[in-house]
């Protein structure tokens, strides 16, 4: 019993990241009507631009971290006009596309940053004690910076002018056209902010855990897990299920082992779909 | 009247190319001496075996996306057999039972499901089939199962990639065929209607999710033996090859070729196969090519390679009106 909430907290803990991990995905999904299947391979670039950022220059963390975020902006940017543009709504093709592209950026990480392990080491030191709970402190404030750009998210998207715009484009993308939203702007910085959050969430995954050109394809599985348990396109759901996936990663790992829980989040995944097609918070 | 006898009782234009390709493919041993190169062709007829069955299940408006899972109940029932006496020539078929079995039992309550969530569904499936492989008792563990014997033709193991060759073309040629004929039968053309409105054809006396099954399962039982060939060829089978990487690679080759066409899975796997080859390239810098590939192919034809001369053909006759129209 004593193991139970050791495995609580660091399942929570994991679950703030993957939050981000996830968001990115459902807000292209749920705007855009693209699956974007390269999703996990933009959470691996963030991770090595924050690595080389961080580690090959004498920049302090958050700034790294703020520039890979810049990074990923622009690069988001140009991808919605030179690629994404063509497949726009058509969810098979946008599948293949982004496939291409996972599969692109995958080898191409093996050649530039090479198959060795990295991480990004000596941002937060400490160890935190809380009763019978361990944890790091570097574990809580990734999980903070997680939280915290999760709420500005969540401000942008039920706060503001664009939230609306994106909200309009996602319920209908036609009707909002004619109501005077430019669509193709808001679906350009749809996948600029989608980067962005993936990008943070491999800068923190990346301080949290090792970098390595793989990690991408463990977000990606991750990411769509999460997705399809929450309801696809839902960015509530996807946040509530976020943390009962890290839970249920992090319980599995502890009381049966650690190499089942990547099964048995896919069959948490699959039972989902089976009875609840709409995902945890979805309307049947 | 007449022609549409002659029609029947002869062989029509189009059988003639196929024949033709059979021939053509039967060939190839005797030009091509290289195993490397005939290794090659081996993993096209396999790919095209799992391509064309996605398609076919797509017909149905259905994405199998996790073709892996199939394959790996093939290699791994197969497998399974042959180490417990039975003959491989006994075991292909048995795998493939075996993998439309399975299919009509979890099709029956996941084909209900549509789009997007049945590829995530499929590819759950997979992922969930690895970790029991590795985890399960009786599957070998993480390291799978090695030294797995071929198949054995009057008591002689089959020797060097020829008889591997000829093995692999027939079950692509039955796999085509089945699925040729299939098309052309009424049955066909009623999983055509469902494919392009569940609603219609359910209006039309059409039992819509009986059909699908059946159209899934048979699809499955080609997948499982190919999932059979697959172990016995490699010799080796280990539970991480049944993973995502697989299965992504499957269903690029089917949507490259053209998922609307039934020669799109051979299309597609021979040029993605053959494409990389060609340039020589390293295994990291042939994969990046073969992303780009796939990229381009999706921006700039979606309906996959083989819409290519339907698309020029258009275009011509696009061309073509206006100067009419003129004169």
């Amino acid at each position: 019993m004593e193991l139970f909430p050791q495995a609580l907290v660091s399942g929570l803990e994991s679950g703030c990241l993957y939050i981000l991990v996830a968001l990115g995905l459902t807000l292209i999904l749920g705007i855009m009507k693209t699956v974007n299947f390269a999703h996990g391979e933009f959470v691996m670039l963030g991770a090595y631009f924050t690595f080389y950022f961080y580690s090959g220059t004498d920049m302090n963390y958050p700034v790294a971290f703020l520039l890979t975020l810049v990074t990923m902006f622009g690069l988001g940017f140009a991808l919605d006009k030179a690629l994404f543009r063509p497949v726009r709504g058509n969810m098979l093709a946008g599948f293949i596309l982004t496939l291409g592209i996972s599969i692109f950026l995958l080898n191409l990480g093996f050649i530039v940053f090479g198959t060795k392990s990295r991480g990004i080491s000596g941002v937060f030191s400490g160890l935190v004690e809380l009763g019978s709970v361990h944890t790091s402190v570097e574990r809580i404030a990734t999980s903070a910076i997680a939280l915290s750009l999760m709420a500005v998210l969540l401000l942008i998207i039920y706060r503001t002018k664009l939230g609306r715009a994106f909200r309009a484009v996602a319920i209908d993308s036609e009707a909002a056209q004619l109501q005077g939203v430019n669509t193709s702007m808001i679906s350009s910085l749809c996948l600029a902010i989608s980067l962005i959050l993936a990008g943070a969430a491999g800068g923190l995954l990346g301080v949290v855990f090792n970098v390595y050109p793989t990690m991408g394809t463990r977000a990606t599985g991750l990411a769509f897990v999460i997705i399809v348990t929450g309801g696809l396109g839902s960015v509530p759901g996807a946040i509530l299920a976020a943390l009962v996936i890290g839970l249920v990663e992090s319980l599995v790992s502890t009381y049966i082992g650690g190499d089942i829980s990547w099964g048995v989040i896919f069959l948490v995944a699959l039972l989902t779909i089976a009875f609840k097609p709409k995902g945890l918070l979805g309307r049947n | 009247m007449l022609q549409r006898v002659s029609s029947k009782s002869l062989i029509k234009g189009k059988q003639w190319f196929a024949i033709a390709g059979i021939i053509i493919a039967c060939l190839i041993p005797l030009l091509v001496k290289n195993p490397y190169q005939l290794d090659l062709v081996i993993w096209i007829f396999l790919s095209t075996i799992f391509a064309t069955s996605i398609y076919q299940i797509a017909t149905v408006n259905r994405i199998l996306f996790g073709v892996s899972a199939f394959i790996g109940i093939g290699s791994y029932i197969s497998t399974l057999l042959v180490m417990h006496g039975v003959s491989f020539w006994g075991a292909l078929p048995l795998s493939g039972l075996a993998s439309a079995g399975i299919a009509l039992l979890i099709g029956y309550p996941l084909l209900r499901i549509s789009g997007i969530y049945f590829a995530i569904v499929t590819w759950s499936l997979a992922e969930v089939l690895v970790t029991v492989y590795k985890n399960a008792p009786g599957f070998g563990g993480i390291q799978g199962f090695h030294d797995i014997p071929g198949p054995m033709v009057f008591g002689q193991e089959f020797a060097g990639p020829v008889p591997y060759f000829y093995l692999a073309l027939g079950l692509m040629a039955i796999t085509i065929l089945f699925f040729y004929r299939l098309k052309k039968s009424r049955f066909g053309q009623d999983l055509k209607l469902i494919g392009s409105s569940d609603v219609l054809a359910s209006a039309l006396g059409i039992k819509v999710s009986r059909y699908r099954l059946i159209c899934f399962a048979m699809a499955c039982f080609f997948i499982g033996m190919g999932g059979s060939f697959y172990a016995h060829y490699l010799s080796y089978i280990e539970p991480t090859r049944f993973g995502i990487a697989l299965s992504s690679q499957m269903f690029a080759f089917s949507v490259i070729g053209g998922l609307g066409n039934l020669w799109g899975g051979l299309v597609g796997s021979t040029a993605m196969i053959l494409i990389p080859e060609g340039l020589h390239a390293f295994e990291y810098i042939r994969q990046v090519i073969y992303g780009a590939v796939v990229v381009f192919v999706m921006v700039f034809m979606p309906g996959g390679i083989i819409s290519i001369p339907e698309k020029i053909r258009l275009w011509r006759k696009g061309r073509a009106q206006p100067l009419t129209k003129a004169t």
